[in-house]
């Protein structure tokens, strides 16, 4: 390989054209012209849910808008939402840049800069521009980014992930401030995502291999770095609070989520006072067996629907594989090995005793429910694993003599029968592998670096921008145009859509739905029992009335329930509560519970949002006020400034008591100083940022 | 010695080793029946279509649906029933050799079942293979209806409730005299060397295989066709 280099520019410039030749295929997504797959529409939704309450001061702790109310943290969860990038692109949001352009701005570019982190891994380990300009191109054109259509939570932590993985191996090269705050603020980032145990799962895999492997330098590495931490005690320090204080809410939404006031019956959760873990049968159904098959790699590509985003190389990498399989093997490419096998063990699930074995011993693998994201995280390694086979190839003396020409071509003539006899294989297959053997048996690296690099380009890419085609076709669902995404604000309606309706809310509104959903139900235990138990259409007609004043309560258990009666007692209005606890009644109660149906002298909201209602009263009588939004035990109460108690009301409801005369109740979901808290934690996460960014600058001027 | 251990340290070995290692340790039923479970909607969505004329042509479904039964296959090499689905989804898919491959195979397994060596003779025809069409038709002739009624019967009880077993086993049996009457014109065209015009448009003969009626998992349907314990 000759020395001179492609340039600092060049490889970046090189690097750029891939990318943008990357989202072409995609245009379609990106123009909202074709719709995302539904997860992947959801995360565009919650994106812009975040942003929306963000950007006026509240941090959403609840969703009053669906399922009656849930605690939120969960589905904010996946977003990794403290990520600085998350949340600068809230300024072009708020300053009216459209809605969509912002999104995949985001998305698009943080998967890129974590495709940009795997090339400085690669840059790091290799030292050779081409290698690491390689790891770039099919890590960019492999399976990963059709996340960002379908399941955006992988991207959110294959980023930080990467990054990590660089600056531990920086690190490990030799300690420097960059390297532990780079780290620190990976995993902080990644503690703040949906999947922090599955990042720890591939990293303990990784630990212990390289331990094995590496046997000889752990020592060197392990003086090295606590030295370095003892010189830097207080950076330490602070690097330690940083990551502790970024668990609080991963540990606060698994608290929440694991409580037996939390219902999420789709993850067949084997333990009925955890509803986050997940059960042995669905864990298993989340095989990567099936989706992912040998013949899958190279035939029936024509077909391709969103399992591409499971498993997918280009072929010219599977050439690659072939070609090399003389190679002498190495460290490195046993430590990439080990790690894509013990992924490839863990999300064959049932295939091996393996994830069967940490099913039962290890706690988090219980609540990893889509085991086969594990399987993500391996894919960097596969890569690197490709890309260090042909940097020893490459670097073999033996590589430029005619045996090895030979060689090649046999290996592609074989590749191309072995495609032509099986059938089914995209004609950009032969194209790539005829074009990369070509590319090397005419030593075209020897002859212009340049040449060889833009060669490697199209003759890698043509094979993958095929399938993309493919699949976009295949997967297309056109979206009729007209969709507006202004800026929404909470707005309290008296009154909710009845089941099966879908009235049309004012553009700057956040839409609400009648409570009962055919999909997958997440929300409160109450909310989860008329969900389960009763008949939508019927009971629509109950919950669709936020708010209800009755003079009196009945106490009724939850365990063997007339869900009839019970719903022919709510449905109409009779003027008793059924309430857990002690119920109280009256003599010569009306018969018939009051609807408030809008604002008047007995009753008016005064403010409302995500975390927070407040309402004025003034009956004449004593009232219980039932709001139908979902009790949790998170929820407190404030009736003219002091604390009151809040019932569980009509099963899954919130309601208290109220004096006759005029009240001030603020009824508020969390605390206010955990609201604080996140913020200030998005300020941490921003400084943190900004400190990395400061020193890598510093450190490469220095350089 | 070095010399040794530099031939051993190759990748090779190693994707031997790995591959020995994986081949001993993971449960291959419980993998191709994940794999077959995966695909398993997409071999119903071929039967709907070969029983069914509103049932539209999808090429991805049929692709998937022929992984299906090459896997399947692959794990119960006798399953005529699949051979003769496959011979189905290959001449859908436009591969005409392969199909004529697999409606051979069903034929050798079950010599007397009409239905594999009509559309084989079917086949030949559209081809103009004369004489070939004519063999094949000639073993279609020889073939009684009794198999092929009593296996639709066995598929019916399966599939159907008992009114509705009874028009379908009509309705089969009214498909199978007219393929036979058809048979015998196309022998006869055949040995002419002459082509007929509704032979492009002929149906093929289609067999429901057994473990596609989704009343029993598949695991099961396997275990009874390895140990033979009746389900």
């Amino acid at each position: 390989m000759k020395e001179n280099k492609l340039g600092h520019r060049g490889i970046h410039v090189l690097m750029g054209i891939a990318a943008l030749i990357w989202m072409i295929p995609f245009a379609a997504f990106f123009k909202r012209e074709i719709a995302l797959f539904p997860d992947g529409w959801s995360y565009f939704n919650w994106t812009r849910f975040v942003y929306d309450n963000i950007t006026r001061g509240v941090y959403p702790l609840w969703q009053p808008f669906d399922n009656w109310g849930y605690p939120v943290g969960f589905k904010i969860r996946f977003l990794g939402e403290f990520n600085p990038l998350f949340l600068l692109m809230m300024i072009p949001y708020k300053l009216g840049i459209s809605y969509p352009v912002v999104y995949f701005a985001y998305a698009v570019g943080y998967f890129l800069l974590g495709i940009y982190g795997f090339y400085r891994i690669c840059l790091h380990l290799t030292q050779d521009q081409i290698s690491a300009y390689l790891g770039f191109i099919i890590l960019l054109f492999s399976n990963m980014g059709i996340a960002i259509f379908f399941n955006y939570c992988e991207i959110a932590l294959f980023v930080p992930a990467v990054w990590f993985f660089y600056f531990f191996l920086t690190f490990c090269s030799g300690p420097t401030r960059s390297s532990l705050i780079g780290m620190t603020f990976a995993v902080m980032m990644i503690l703040t995502t949906y999947m922090p145990f599955y990042f720890l799962t591939a990293f303990l895999a990784f630990l212990v291999i390289a331990a094995v492997l590496y046997m000889r330098d752990l020592k060197p590495i392990l003086v090295q770095s606590l030295r370095f931490l003892i010189q830097h005690r207080g950076l330490t320090v602070l690097c330690v609070a940083a990551i502790l204080v970024s668990a609080v809410p991963g540990y606060i939404t698994y608290k929440e989520t694991g409580s037996s006031e939390f219902s999420y019956d789709h993850r067949k959760a084997d333990s009925s006072e955890s509803a986050v873990t997940t059960g042995v049968s669905m864990v298993n159904a989340g095989s990567i067996l099936g989706p992912v098959t040998w013949r899958g790699l190279l035939f029936g590509q024509k077909y391709q629907d969103n399992y591409l985003s499971y498993f997918f190389l280009p072929a010219g990498a599977i050439f690659i594989l072939l070609m090399t399989i003389f190679n002498p093997f190495n460290r490195r490419l046993a430590l990439c090995l080990g790690v894509a096998l013990g992924m490839f063990y863990i999300v064959i699930t049932n295939a091996s005793g393996v994830t069967q074995f940490l099913y039962d011993r290890v706690f988090f693998f219980r609540i990893m429910r889509n085991i086969f994201y594990l399987f993500y995280l391996a894919v960097p390694f596969v890569v690197f694993f490709v890309v260090e086979q042909l940097r020893i190839w490459m670097a073999s003396e033996k590589q430029n003599g005619s045996i090895s020409r030979i060689w090649i071509l046999l290996v592609a003539t074989g590749l191309i029968v072995y495609l032509k006899i099986q059938g089914h294989a995209l004609v950009s297959i032969y194209i790539s592998v005829i074009g990369i053997a070509s590319a090397l048996i005419f030593n075209v690296q020897n002859f212009s670096r340049w040449a060889f690099a833009l060669a490697v380009t199209f003759f890698f890419l043509v094979h993958p921008i095929d399938v993309y085609r493919h699949y976009v076709s295949n997967v297309a669902e056109v979206i009729p145009a007209g969709e507006i995404f202004e800026p929404r604000h909470p707005k309290f309606h008296y009154q909710r859509p009845d089941f099966g309706t879908k009235p049309a809310f004012a553009a700057h509104e956040f839409e609400e739905s009648s409570g009962f959903t055919l999909q997958k139900f997440a929300g409160t235990q109450g909310a989860a029992l008329l969900q389960n138990n009763t008949d939508p259409g019927a009971m629509s007609r109950y919950t669709r009335n936020k708010f209800i004043a009755y003079d009196q309560t009945v106490t009724q258990s939850f365990a063997s329930q007339n869900w009839f009666q019970i719903g022919r007692h709510l449905i109409e209005l009779q003027n008793e509560a059924i309430v857990v606890g002690d119920g109280e009644s009256i003599r010569q109660a009306p018969a018939s519970a009051q609807v408030i149906s809008s604002d008047s002298d007995l009753f008016r909201v005064t403010h409302f949002d995500l975390n927070t209602i407040s309402f004025e009263t003034n009956f004449p009588t004593r009232k219980f006020i039932v709001y139908n939004d979902s009790y949790h035990s998170g929820w407190t109460a404030r009736v003219n400034g002091e604390a009151g108690p809040i019932w569980q009301s009509n099963i899954a409801f919130k309601g208290l008591w109220l004096e006759a005369g005029p009240n001030l109740v603020q009824l508020r979901f969390g605390s206010v100083w955990l609201e604080r808290f996140y913020f200030l934690l998005m300020i941490v996460f921003m400084l943190v940022f900004a400190g990395l960014i400061h020193l890598l600058v510093q450190e490469r001027s220095r350089e | 010695m070095n010399k040794y251990v530099g031939w051993i340290n190759r990748s090779l070995v190693v994707y031997l080793i790995v591959g020995g290692l994986i081949y001993v340790t993971i449960d291959h039923q419980q993998a191709t029946i994940k794999i077959l479970n995966h695909d398993r909607n997409a071999a119903r969505y071929v039967n709907r279509h070969a029983l069914r004329p509103d049932v539209e042509f999808d090429e991805a479904k049929f692709y998937k649906a022929g992984e299906y039964q090459r896997r399947l296959i692959k794990l119960l090499p006798d399953e005529y029933l699949s051979h003769g689905v496959l011979g189905y989804i290959y001449y859908q898919l436009g591969d005409i050799p392969r199909a004529i491959r697999s409606y051979q195979r069903a034929a050798r397994v079950r010599p007397e079942l009409f239905g594999f060596h009509y559309n084989l003779g079917l086949i030949h025809f559209q081809n103009q293979d004369w004489e070939q069409a004519v063999a094949s038709f000639d073993k279609a002739l020889a073939a009684g209806p009794t198999a092929s009624i009593e296996h639709h019967q066995v598929i019916a009880r399966q599939m159907l409730d008992g009114p509705n077993q009874q028009a379908w086993i009509q309705s089969k049996a009214g498909q199978l005299k007219q393929a036979y009457e058809l048979t015998q014109l196309l022998r006869s065209k055949a040995q002419q060397r002459q082509g007929l015009s509704e032979a492009e448009n002929a149906s093929l003969y289609y067999y429901v295989p057994e473990m596609e009626t989704g009343i029993k998992p598949l695991d099961v349907i396997v275990n009874h066709r390895k140990t033979g314990e009746s389900l």
